[in-house]
């Protein structure tokens, strides 16, 4: 029984952090049809940021984890400008673009690693310490990690679902020409798109690395598993995603718990591999239209 | 139908009408002739080590060639090349290591596995849409890569196989390599004739647009279910050539870092084009043999991954189709008239 | 109000417009006639500002619009409703709705929009909280229509209203533009046939190939069966 509870409470906080990445690539996909593979290399750096300003440089986690964010939204700018603004509305933008996110997390990853060498970092909890309610562990830095990625989802969705912004952004993702003619800056909906997704990828980076593990390569497994999330939620889904990244945490938490830390990514591959053979459009995905 | 209405049919068919073209045997055996030759000079003058990068390019450029098939002609968003190559090479090594097969026949059951296991995946996700297809692929990999480091103790776990070499007793690498190029020429003769002939046409109407294609009457599942199977063959071929070279077939023939290389190789060289991935892996193996041979790791990843940044957002057609270009105005300027035809042809390939 | 000075646009090396030139004045309803695929929904896209013109010159009062973005033509009072059903599908009627009022100053307002446009649609208020998607073919037009009138409008386009819709609900939907332009906003409309437009035009542009073939008085033009048969068939 304890080892189930604890299981389930991994698998929260697990969910919450693939939640915050995978919301990212939903709204990536969505607006700008983009796989962006950068992703993971965003998350790490976002980690290295946060490392550098609480461990080097002496900053509170508060600070690290608004400085991680604000760095990795300026990732998001770069990489705006440096792959969409040229590429985007060209011929071959569905093969050419992915390709140019992987080339975009190379450099990346591989100035982290000249940076920060290759060996893993430790990075250390926001808060220390822990409390324990029949067997299971419920540590500090565990039920932050989950408080601020349910805030922040929640406050996503209402943006998207309330705010004249947030509906613009979904109404890009859903019809573009339309959304030009009812006078939405297209351009600036992309920008903020790719900041907001980079700025939550980095602070899962930033959160989750101080209970996983630091080094240059640290964000391909988690991204992976995000990508897992955003399909399984159905591509482009917010609300889908968000369902779909705690129902993978859980499953993923589970695997771990009674078949070893190895099966998880194997697990889940199985997993979704099943599902979209028995569902190609997801969980939320609707079959004609794979937008938000 | 008699041979005198195929020949006037054959004339009546301008150059350039169809994509499909009629193979130029004077250049083919002049390239044969110097890649029969020049490896030969290199290993008397003491280059062994160019000859063992050529053997590597010859292996690489088998599979980019198959994966620009599936990826970049007929727009199937695989990432799961990787698959056929390793499972080419642990069914051929697995054979040769427990029947005594020949490793020079063993290398064909690589094939048919590699093909076999395609026609599986291949089942499975190419109903499904581009990027489920990627991840799944890629799905694929890592399960595969994962099954073989750590599963049944026949697969050897992650020290792999120790796979029986070719035998060559008369200069080994010297021998190797002209079975390499032979496989090679097979392979590239087999892309060739996909590319370049009304399948082939069938494949880029299907990436270019499936609903006109559909229209057309071309089953985009069937159409490409075979060509995942067809590029597999091939694949698995390299993977096992390359496990008896090696004399070793490890999960590593899955890594990340392979994937990411050969993708670099088709894209460097030219999407979608017959020489494309042929020219990147000559680029990308010698510039790591060579030039990027002595720096750290983190640099080389930097400068691979700028140098594919680049070449992709501000040259997307790829190093192949431009040189092709300049190739054919240099020959037109030195060589007028009588060469001209070969030159035209290899831009238009290029192209 | 609007002017188009010789224009001419295309998609690549496809040249689609041949240097056209026309007018709408303020108050005006004025209509384009032409067959399919012979360059009106080109010219309107012109207009708005998602084709860029490889030369000419369009003007909104005195303004020059080529080289403008789409959201600054819209802030500028044109409102192009587009052809087919550009409605945004997974978003509920009232959303799409009040995306037609993104513009700053029309969202502070957008209360009285959706009440202007619900008077005029009592469909569209029963399906509010539907998804676009779900609604008839008739109701997206009619949401397309309403989703234009969301903000401040000076000049309607309008671009095949009729298209794809049963003849009972072609006449609601014409029915309901002629009600807009009452209040003397200016209309552009595209239609590819003369029968829906009697009674709303002031002045009729004849579309052929890229070119206009005529212009004239909408009670002129209109009346000429034999020119009609000509140019639309």
């Amino acid at each position: 029984m304890g080892q189930l509870l604890q299981a389930v409470w991994g698998g929260l906080v697990f969910g919450s952090v693939y939640g915050l990445m995978a919301v990212g690539l939903t709204l990536i996909w969505g607006s700008l049809n983009l796989l962006n593979l950068a992703h993971g290399a965003i998350y790490v750096a976002g980690g290295y940021v946060a490392y550098t300003l609480m461990v080097s440089l002496g900053f509170s986690a508060v600070f690290a984890f608004a400085g991680a964010m604000l760095a990795s939204a300026a990732l998001g700018l770069v990489l705006y400008a440096v792959v969409v603004l040229p590429m985007l509305g060209k011929p071959g933008w569905d093969n050419a673009s992915w390709i140019a996110t992987v080339a975009v997390s190379l450099v990346l990853e591989s100035a982290l690693l000249l940076a920060y060498g290759p060996e893993v970092r430790a990075m250390p909890a926001a808060i220390e310490g822990a409390f324990v309610v029949n067997d299971v562990v419920f540590r500090y830095q565990a039920i932050l990690v989950c408080a601020v990625a349910v805030v922040l989802l929640v406050l996503l969705h209402l943006f998207l679902k309330t705010s004249r912004f947030g509906l613009a952004i979904r109404a890009v993702s859903q019809q573009m020409d339309a959304s030009r003619l009812v006078g939405i800056p297209v351009a600036l909906v992309f920008l903020i798109v790719m900041g907001v997704s980079a700025s939550l990828s980095g602070l899962a980076g930033a959160m989750l690395t101080s209970i996983l593990a630091l080094s240059p390569t640290a964000g391909f497994v988690p991204m992976l598993k995000a990508l897992i999330v955003t399909i399984f939620g159905g591509l482009g889904s917010v609300k889908g995603t968000i369902v779909a990244a705690y129902v993978i945490g859980l499953l993923e938490a589970f695997v771990q718990a009674f078949a070893g830390v190895a099966w998880s990514l194997p697990a889940l591959f199985l997993f979704i591999i099943a599902v979209l053979l028995v569902r190609p459009q997801g969980l939320f995905g609707t079959p004609e239209l794979q937008r938000l | 139908m008699s041979a005198v209405t195929q020949g006037v049919r054959e004339r009546e068919v301008t150059p350039g009408a169809g994509p499909w073209r009629r193979l130029n045997v004077g250049a083919v055996g002049l390239a044969l002739a110097a890649a029969t030759l020049v490896p030969w000079l290199l290993v008397q003058t003491g280059q062994r080590f160019v000859v063992t990068l050529l053997v590597t390019v010859l292996v690489y450029a088998m599979v980019a060639q198959c994966w620009n098939l599936v990826l970049g002609v007929s727009g199937i968003f695989s990432l799961g090349q990787l698959v056929m190559y390793a499972v080419g090479g642990y069914a051929s090594s697995l054979i040769a290591i427990h029947l005594g097969l020949s490793p020079f026949l063993a290398i064909w059951v690589g094939g048919l596995a590699a093909a076999a296991i395609a026609l599986v995946i291949g089942l499975a996700i190419l109903r499904l849409r581009g990027v489920y297809v990627a991840l799944l692929t890629l799905g694929f990999v890592m399960l595969l890569q994962n099954y073989l480091g750590t599963g049944p103790e026949i697969f050897g776990g992650f020290y792999g196989l120790k796979s029986p070499g070719f035998g060559f007793t008369s200069n080994p690498l010297l021998s190797t390599y002209y079975l390499g190029l032979a496989l090679f020429v097979l392979t590239t003769y087999a892309v060739w004739r996909i590319m370049y002939s009304p399948v082939g046409t069938a494949f880029t109407a299907l990436r270019d647009s499936e609903v006109y294609a559909v229209s057309r009457g071309i089953d985009p599942f069937r159409f490409r279910l075979l060509l995942f199977a067809y590029s597999a063959f091939f694949t698995g071929v390299a993977g096992a050539f390359m496990a008896h070279y090696q004399q070793s077939t490890t999960p590593a023939s899955l890594s990340f870092t392979l994937l990411t290389n050969l993708i670099m190789m088709i894209v460097l060289g030219g999407w979608g084009t017959f020489w494309g991935p042929i020219v990147g892996a000559v680029l990308l193996v010698f510039l790591d043999g060579f030039i990027l041979k002595d720096i750290s790791a983190g640099w080389h990843a930097l400068v691979l991954g700028a140098l594919l940044a680049v070449v992709v957002i501000a040259a997307p057609e790829g190093i192949a189709p431009p040189l092709g270009r300049f190739l054919k105005r240099a020959a037109d300027r030195f060589l007028p008239d009588d060469e001209d035809e070969d030159d035209d042809e290899e831009a238009e390939v290029a192209r | 109000m609007l002017r188009v000075s010789d224009v001419s646009a295309g998609y690549g090396a496809a040249q689609v417009l041949h240097g056209v030139s026309m007018h709408v004045d303020a108050g005006e309803s004025v209509v384009l006639l032409g067959p399919n695929g012979h360059g009106k929904t080109t010219l309107l896209r012109v207009i708005s500002g998602l084709v860029r013109p490889s030369g000419g010159s369009v003007q909104f009062e005195g303004e020059e619009l080529v080289g403008r973005k789409p959201e600054e033509i819209v802030a500028a009072g044109i409102v192009h409703i587009p052809q087919g059903d550009l409605v945004f599908p997974m978003m509920t009627v009232r959303d799409n709705l009040l995306m037609g009022a993104y513009r700053r100053g029309a969202w502070k307002v957008r209360k009285d929009g959706l009440d202007r446009v619900y008077a005029l649609f009592p469909r569209l208020q029963e399906r509010g909280g539907q998804l676009a998607r779900s609604l008839s073919g008739g109701e997206r037009r009619m949401l397309a229509i309403g989703r234009g009138l969301m903000g401040d409008v000076r000049l309607l386009i309008v671009d095949e209203p009729s298209l794809g819709l049963a003849p009972q609900v072609i006449e609601d939907v014409y029915a309901a533009i002629k009600a807009i332009t009452r209040d003397g906003l200016s209309l552009l409309l595209v239609d590819e046939s003369a029968n829906h437009v009697e009674g709303m035009a002031d002045r009729v542009y004849l579309m052929e190939t890229g070119e206009f073939r005529r212009e004239g008085n909408a009670a002129e033009l209109l009346g000429d069966e034999a020119l009609l048969s000509t140019y639309l068939g």
